[in-house]
């Protein structure tokens, strides 16, 4: 048995691994690391993966309190200009794990029903915009482990306007893994995501998804495309055959 | 303390990882006196070299925790080269007199089989399915063991959850003078209610799923034992002969004492019926009379137990040609309501875990070697570590510790609960007495684990679809009224989720590379974990 180096600590691992993989190209890259995190180990689990995001970014809590605190208030006009200046600050933030996390608070603090919210199309954009390359990954859990109905309905709209909107930035796998989403979350969310979601399933996953997710094709007098298209195959073939 | 936190932001790109690091199912190790291997294939320690130096600690070298927390990798791959190696005669496999009340001990009619593989070998090289045994009289098919450590984990926070409700109950009852009922929910799955009285007694007869102790026990069909650690202890002594004194089940189940394994696995002494070592006492005891005593050293346990915590979870083979089938079935799934117990995915909030891979479809594109499967499985492998780094004061390599984040468990399909799924599904015990209750199956991997059902006599996933009643009586009922090309399609969905040879499976960790020589017999990728050791060149 060959011992283990001792002498090597730190870096020396990671430096190991990226001379191990050498020509072999795994990038290990070193997370963002708050003080925070410095100072307790404990918060390090939320650096990994598919943490909701509230607990890795570094939040401005001032900028936070005081917007959530416009958007949570139940107001005659929705459309006031307080509440339009709020989410416009939510919005401009550059960095986006802490504007994720700010538009989330935000989300879930808010009164406001969706579909009476002017607001909610400028936050659910806000929120699409955020989901990109891998992030997308990590998103779509976020979007599976969010437990605030109304942040979770925002996930899910923002996750059905990339669909539609973007549908040629998923990667395949990710294609797969949001329409397996979609499918699981259709019956756990309100009406208009519902809808939303039955929308963007056609648009990644085809129309018996979305047909199958409105009831329609199981009965038995009821046919989905593929079955159609099956069908339709054969009449093709036949006339082939009989030459 | 300096704290670093590294995860994998990609690991992609063509590695050429030496031969050595290859792998093959049920080893003997090379060290041991074979001739004729010339390829130098197998288990590269012997018995002695895997054992190391014990248990020890995080600062003696060559010990079991002392490997699980500074190269984890290394940790992992000796429990998976334990769990190919075919142990001898005279490392104590056998001997055990398997005479005894097969009614009350059903380990009478397990084995003997001279490895873990033996049992769980396929698909070849992996912790999989395929044995059956007599310890029922109907006999009892071997699970696969893919994602066990989820399941594991999973089990312990949902009953964490419902035992905090349990206690808030109670604080609430002896606080208002008045019984107070409370719903038992964890990860949005139901288990009945519960009331507690000012007494401190409670009423369970609303409780569902689970026992009246509120623990979820995740292994066996029958929802039988807690943790991966009693369920490897038991098996290396009823199916192999192998006998262990335990110490961390020893303290747990007889001395009632709360217990942290190395893998983290809390064992609730004082609150949890743990099942017991074959062997209690000294090392020096020998029950199967063998003359071989201590035959499965807590170092070995300990690497056992840290491999299946880690073991890869199942993987989905979705092809372009075939996602519209897959995906239609999924939805009819879901629609008739299979889901209602065979849900989805469930979320993990402290993954115990050092890494995880997802394992998908990827045909084989020789000009895209970084991502392609090969002609062998079509699927791909991405490793993800999820590690954090602590560089302690020792003069020892730094820390390798679980980052502990959350988790979604995807395509899991199971709620860790306990049904009555009608006669069909009713199980003879010895006795003449029945089991009607069986914890749901997860369904990840089913389209590669035929035959179905606890006992193998289902043939085909249809059958077993059509085995259920009772509680799954409307859901069974609801497949069965479908046309049969919307059957197909759920079958389509269910013949999606599969298990895999993990030596045989390319990926970011062992691309293929099908400009070598006899591709794919070389040069078809696997999951190597051996470039993650500390040094790589000691190989395992």
């Amino acid at each position: 048995m060959q011992a283990t180096p001792r002498t090597t600590k730190s870096r020396a691992w990671l430096l190991l691994v990226v001379a191990t993989v050498g020509a072999g190209v795994a990038v290990w890259a070193l997370a963002p690391k708050s003080k925070q995190q410095d100072e307790d180990p404990g918060s390090e689990s939320s650096a990994s993966e598919t943490q909701p995001a509230s607990a890795t970014a570094e939040v401005d809590l001032t900028r936070l309190r005081r917007a959530i605190e416009v958007l949570s208030r139940a107001q005659a006009d929705p459309a006031g200009a307080d509440r339009r200046g709020a989410m416009s600050d939510l919005l401009s933030l550059n960095d986006a794990p802490s504007k994720l996390t700010m538009l989330l608070e935000a989300a879930a603090a808010d009164p406001t029903a969706p579909d009476k919210d002017p607001l909610w199309p400028d936050l659910i954009q806000g929120l699409s915009a955020i989901w990109q390359g891998d992030g997308i990954n990590s998103g779509m859990d976020l979007m599976f482990v969010e437990s605030r109905p109304r942040a979770r309905d925002a996930l899910v709209s923002s996750f059905a306007k990339l669909a539609l909107e973007r549908p040629g930035e998923l990667s395949a796998p990710q294609r797969q893994k949001l329409t397996e989403y979609f499918i699981d979350l259709h019956n756990r969310v309100p009406a208009l995501q519902q809808r939303e979601v039955e929308v963007a399933a056609r648009k990644i996953a085809g129309n018996d998804v979305a047909d199958l997710m409105q009831g329609k094709g199981m009965a038995s007098d009821e046919e989905l495309e593929v079955q159609r298209d099956y069908k339709r195959s054969l009449e093709q073939k036949q006339p082939v055959a009989a030459q | 303390m300096k704290v670093r936190v590294y995860v994998v932001a990609a690991a992609v790109g063509l590695m050429t990882v030496a031969s050595a690091t290859t792998s093959r199912a049920q080893m003997r190790d090379t060290l041991e006196k074979i001739s004729g291997n010339a390829v130098n294939e197998g288990i590269h320690k012997n018995i002695g070299g895997q054992i190391g130096a014990g248990r020890g600690n995080n600062l003696t070298q060559f010990s079991s925790i002392y490997i699980i927390q500074r190269d984890p990798f290394r940790a992992i791959r000796r429990g998976r080269q334990l769990f190919q190696r075919k142990f001898l005669p005279t490392q104590g496999f056998n001997g055990r007199d398997r005479s005894g009340n097969i009614a009350i001990d059903a380990s009478v009619g397990a084995g003997i089989v001279d490895s873990c593989a033996g049992c769980h070998g396929r698909p070849r090289g992996s912790a999989g399915h395929g044995g059956d045994v007599f310890t029922r009289p109907d006999s009892r098919d071997a699970p696969h063991l893919f994602g066990l450590g989820l399941q594991e984990m999973l089990g312990d926070e949902i009953t964490t959850d419902l035992r905090g409700i349990r206690a808030a109950a109670l604080a609430a009852a002896q606080s208002s003078g008045t019984p107070q009922t409370r719903t038992l929910t964890s990860k949005g799955i139901s288990y009945g209610s519960i009331t507690a009285n000012p007494n401190g007694t409670f009423v369970t007869t609303a409780v569902q799923g689970v026992n009246a102790d509120l623990r979820v026990r995740p292994f066996f069909a029958q929802g039988g034992t807690i943790s991966i650690r009693e369920f490897a202890v038991g098996a290396f002594n009823a199916e192999m002969g192998l006998q262990s004194d335990d110490p961390d089940l020893r303290n747990a189940s007889i001395n009632r004492l709360r217990v942290v394994t190395p893998s983290g696995m809390v064992l609730d002494g004082p609150n949890d019926a743990i099942e017991g070592p074959p062997v209690t006492g000294n090392n020096g005891v020998d029950p199967d009379g063998d003359g071989i005593a201590n035959e499965m050293p807590v170092s070995l346990v300990d690497f056992m137990e840290f491999y299946l915590l880690n073991y890869f979870k199942p993987g989905t083979s979705v092809s372009p040609d075939r996602a519209t089938d897959v995906n239609a079935g999924r939805t009819i799934f879901t629609n008739i309501g299979c889901t209602s117990c065979h849900v989805a995915s469930l979320t993990i909030n402290v993954d115990r875990r050092v890494a995880d891979v997802e394992t998908v479809f990827s045909d084989f594109n020789p000009g895209s070697p970084t991502t392609s499967g090969n002609p062998l499985n079509r699927m791909f492998a991405t490793a993800t570590a999820k590690i954090v780094i602590v560089d302690d004061p020792s003069s020892e390599p730094v820390l390798k510790l679980p980052a502990g984040g959350s988790f979604v468990v995807n395509n899991f399909f199971a709620d860790l609960k306990r049904h009555d799924l009608g006669n069909n599904f009713t199980e003879r015990n010895f006795d003449g007495s029945f089991q009607r209750l069986f914890m749901t199956e997860p369904l990840w991997g089913v389209a590669t684990t035929a035959p179905y059902g606890h006992d193998g006599r289902s043939q085909t996933v249809e059958e077993v679809i059509m085995r259920h009643g009772g509680e799954a009586q409307a859901a069974r009922d609801s497949f069965n009224g479908q046309s049969r090309a919307n059957k197909n399609l759920v079958l389509a969905f269910l013949n999606s989720l599969v298990l895999f040879p993990p030596d045989d499976t390319a990926s970011n960790l062992a691309n293929i590379n099908p400009a070598g020589s006899n591709f794919p017999q070389n040069g078809h990728g696997a999951i190597a974990l051996t470039p993650l050791f500390n040094n790589p060149a000691d190989i395992e």
